[in-house]
C-alpha cells in the first residue's frame, strides 16, 4: 500500500512538470518609435534587456529622424553640410552600398517626391508632370558627397533613411542581445521582423505573410536566426479615379512604383539588407527581383502580385505554408 | 490483485489526465486582447466573456482621447480625438486580426494570442 501511494504520488508530479514546463518566461517591451509601433520579447536574460533594446532605437532615432529638429538628418537637409557622428555615417555610408547595389532602384535621395506627392502630411496630390522632373534632378544618391565624416548635399538633395533605419535597428538590437548570451528572442519593428536565434523549445518562429490588401495572412515562414521584411503598396497610399498610389516612389521616374507587384517579402539573416532590397525589388519588378536571386543567391523572398499570385523561391519551398486557399503559388528563380 | 488493477487504472487516468488538460489550455482558442498605452498594458479584456457591450474612453494627455467599443468577440475604436483617424478607419480588430494603433494617442489594442509569432508588413 505504501508504495503504491509513493508510486501515484510520482505520477502526479511528474504530470505536474509537464503542464508547468510549457511556459518559458520572457520580458517584453512595447513602444513607438521611427513613427511606429515596435514590440520586442526577450526569452531568458536580465529585466533591463528591454529597456536597454528600446534606448538602442530611440537614440539612433535622434540621430536619423527627418522631422526631428536635433537629429542631424534634419539638419543636414536643410543645411546641405553637415559634420555628422560615426554611427549616422555609417549608416548613410550603408544605405549609398545598396542604392549601387539596386542600380539606384532604392534611393536615399527620394524624400522630396515622397513630400510632393503628400505621403508626409496625408494631404495627398498628384504633382503635374514639370514639378516631378524639377525635384528628379535632386533625386540621385550620387548627390551626397563624403569626405571623412563630413556630408554635403549637392543638387538640392535631402536624404531619408527610412527604406533602411528599421532593418538596421532591428540588426544591432539582435547583435547586442547576442552579445548579452540571448538564444531567442523576436523584435517586431513597425512590421520589420527580425529573430534572434529559436523560440525557446527549438521551434522555429511562424512569421506571417500579408495578403495583396493587407487585410488578411496569405501564407506564412517559418525562420531561426532572420530577418523578415517586407514593402507593400498597402501599407501607406491613396487612390483616384481608381489606380493606387503607393508611398514607394520610383525614383528614376519619380512616381509611385507599380511594377505588377502588390508586396516584397525578403527573407536573410540582416535586416538591413532585407529592408533595403524588399524597397528595390519592389520598384524593380518580378524579372529583376529573380535575377538578383540567381545572381547572389544568399536571401529569399515571397512575390504577391497585383494578380494574388504568390511567388516564392526554392528556398522557401519548405518552409512556407499557404493558407489562403484563393491565391495560386508559384516557385520562381529554379 | 484485483485491488492492484484498480490502483494502475487510477495512476493511469491521473496522468492521462494531466496531458489532456496540458493540450486543452495550450490549444485553447483564446478571444483575449490587450490595450496598450505609451508601452504599458492598461486593460486586458477576454472578449468572449463580455455579457453586455460597453465603450472605454481612454485619454491622453490633456485633451486627446479613444473610444473604444468593446462587444463579444470584437473590439474597436469607435471615436477618436487624432487628426488622421486612420485608428477609427482601421475598424474591427477580427477584420484581420492586426493589431489596431492609434500612433499620436500612443494606443495599441491587438490579441494576446496568436497563430503566428509575428506578421511581417
Amino acid at each position: 500500500m505504501k508504495y503504491r501511494l509513493i508510486n501515484l504520488l510520482v505520477i502526479i508530479i511528474l504530470s505536474l512538470t509537464v503542464l508547468s514546463s510549457c511556459n518559458d518566461s520572457y520580458n517584453e517591451i512595447s513602444f513607438f518609435a521611427m513613427d511606429t509601433p515596435m514590440n520586442i520579447r526577450i526569452y531568458g536574460g536580465f529585466d533591463n534587456l528591454p529597456g536597454s533594446a528600446e534606448k538602442i532605437i530611440t537614440d539612433l532615432e535622434k540621430k536619423i529622424s527627418v522631422t526631428d529638429t536635433e537629429s542631424e538628418i534634419y539638419n543636414l537637409n536643410n543645411n546641405k553640410s553637415l559634420s555628422v557622428s560615426d554611427e549616422t555615417l555609417y549608416l548613410i555610408n550603408t544605405a549609398i552600398k545598396y542604392c549601387d547595389f539596386t542600380s539606384g532602384s532604392m534611393d536615399i535621395t527620394v524624400y522630396p517626391l515622397v513630400e510632393k506627392w503628400g505621403f508626409t502630411t496625408k494631404d495627398y496630390i498628384i504633382p503635374e508632370q514639370e514639378e516631378i522632373s524639377s525635384l528628379l534632378d535632386s533625386v540621385d544618391y550620387k548627390n551626397i558627397i563624403i569626405s571623412g565624416n563630413s556630408i554635403k548635399l549637392e543638387n538640392n538633395a535631402e536624404i531619408d533613411l527610412g527604406c533602411i533605419a528599421k532593418g538596421y535597428a532591428a540588426d544591432i538590437v539582435s547583435d547586442y542581445l547576442k552579445n548579452e548570451g540571448i538564444t531567442s528572442a523576436i523584435l517586431d519593428l513597425g512590421g520589420n521582423i527580425q529573430t534572434v536565434g529559436t523560440k525557446p523549445g527549438g521551434e522555429k518562429w511562424k512569421i506571417g505573410i500579408k495578403s495583396k490588401e493587407g487585410n488578411g495572412i496569405i501564407g506564412s515562414v517559418s525562420v531561426a536566426d532572420s530577418a523578415v521584411v517586407t514593402s507593400g503598396n498597402y501599407e501607406r497610399y491613396f487612390e483616384k479615379n481608381g489606380k493606387r498610389y503607393c508611398h514607394i516612389i520610383n525614383p528614376d521616374t519619380g512616381y509611385p512604383a507599380d511594377s505588377g507587384l502588390s508586396s516584397v517579402t525578403v527573407i536573410s539573416e540582416s535586416g538591413t539588407y532585407c529592408d533595403c532590397l524588399s524597397t528595390a525589388f519592389f520598384v524593380m519588378g518580378k524579372d529583376k527581383a529573380i535575377e538578383y536571386y540567381k545572381k547572389y543567391n544568399d536571401f529569399e523572398m515571397v512575390l504577391i502580385s497585383d494578380s494574388n499570385v504568390i511567388m516564392i523561391t526554392p528556398g522557401l519551398e519548405s518552409v512556407f505554408e499557404k493558407t489562403d486557399n484563393n491565391c495560386i503559388l508559384e516557385i520562381i528563380g529554379n | 490483485m484485483i485491488k492492484t488493477r484498480y490502483w494502475i487504472l487510477l495512476i493511469v487516468l491521473i496522468f492521462a489526465l494531466s496531458v489532456l488538460l496540458f493540450f486543452i489550455f495550450n490549444n485553447k482558442k483564446q478571444e483575449t486582447v490587450e490595450i496598450v498605452q505609451d508601452g504599458t498594458v492598461i486593460y486586458t479584456i477576454d472578449l468572449d466573456n463580455i455579457q453586455n457591450e460597453y465603450d472605454l474612453i481612454i485619454k491622453y494627455g490633456e485633451s486627446d482621447f479613444n473610444k473604444v467599443h468593446v462587444c463579444r468577440g470584437d473590439i474597436y475604436i469607435s471615436d477618436s480625438s487624432c487628426n488622421g483617424r486612420d485608428c477609427v478607419n482601421r475598424g474591427h480588430i477580427s477584420a484581420g486580426g492586426f493589431p489596431i494603433v492609434c500612433a499620436p494617442n500612443k494606443l495599441i489594442i491587438r490579441y494576446t494570442d496568436n497563430r503566428f509569432d509575428g506578421i511581417a508588413g
